[in-house]
């Protein structure tokens, strides 16, 4: 064969193949964004799982340590930021709920519960916890 | 017989633990603890707060919820890495980083909690 004339002859060379990615891909379609963003709720629910713990230290320290935190937590960046959070672990909870129906099947009496029943008993169960937890602190 | 090397089992184990608890129970803890209380749309004492996180299933609570998140966000974030930047030799690197600092979370929480 002739590989002079058709040196980037690729297609008995699988090795030779390298297809281009762009790094901006996740630009290119709103799903692909909406994914990135899905899974960048990572980073805001990390960030508040290490802001817990720091709360938790600063109570148990007490006095001082106390103050000096709400006080960082009452900044205005810190408050933007805390909306920022929320918004988030919404979009994270909301994202998880649809998913549990492709990683969990529910029988009742040989009949599977179908996927919008499943997501509505998360988000039942989610408005369940987030109430629990409001009246364990607010009656505190 | 086959033997298997990979350890994803394992990790998304802990990562589906960590996405449950942090999705039922993160966004109530940032609308309470880190807006309500700093805007003082309600008050309380932090002696009274200390006595309400010092029962032991608050301890076991705070502990699984920081942890478990922690993991999650770990394993998420490594593979967002992986996506992001289209470079598959960052994998190996990105996974001990994650989950190193999810792993150093979790032990600085056992003592934390522990010793309220």
């Amino acid at each position: 064969m002739d590989t002079e004339t058709a040196p980037t002859y690729k297609r008995f060379r699988p090795s030779a193949y390298h297809p281009s990615m762009a790094l901006t891909w996740w630009m290119k379609k709103p799903s692909y964004l909406l994914y990135i963003l899905r899974e960048l709720t990572a980073v805001f629910v990390a960030a508040y799982a290490i802001i817990l713990l720091l709360t938790v230290r600063a109570l148990s320290q007490g006095g001082e340590a106390w103050d000096t935190w709400l006080a960082t937590l009452q900044r205005p960046g810190m408050i933007l930021f805390h909306g920022f959070i929320l918004a988030f672990a919404v979009y994270h909870s909301l994202t998880w709920f649809t998913l549990a129906p492709t990683a969990l099947v529910v029988r009742i009496k040989d009949k599977v519960l179908p996927a919008s029943a499943l997501i509505a008993v998360h988000v039942a169960a989610w408005v369940g916890c987030s109430a629990f937890i409001a009246w364990v602190l607010l009656s505190a | 017989m086959s033997s298997s090397r990979n350890n994803d089992p394992f990790w998304w184990s802990f990562f589906g633990a960590g996405g449950v608890f942090s999705s039922f129970f993160i966004p109530i803890h940032v609308l309470l603890l880190g807006i309500a209380l700093p805007l003082a749309w309600w008050t309380v004492e932090p002696e009274t707060l200390l006595e309400l996180v010092r029962h032991p299933l608050a301890r076991i609570y705070l502990f699984m919820l920081i942890s478990l998140t922690l993991f999650h966000a770990a394993h998420r974030i490594r593979f967002t890495l992986h996506d992001l930047l289209l470079a598959k030799q960052i994998d190996t690197p990105a996974a001990y980083l994650c989950y190193t600092g999810a792993i150093v979370g979790t032990v600085v929480t056992l003592v934390t909690v522990w010793t309220l």
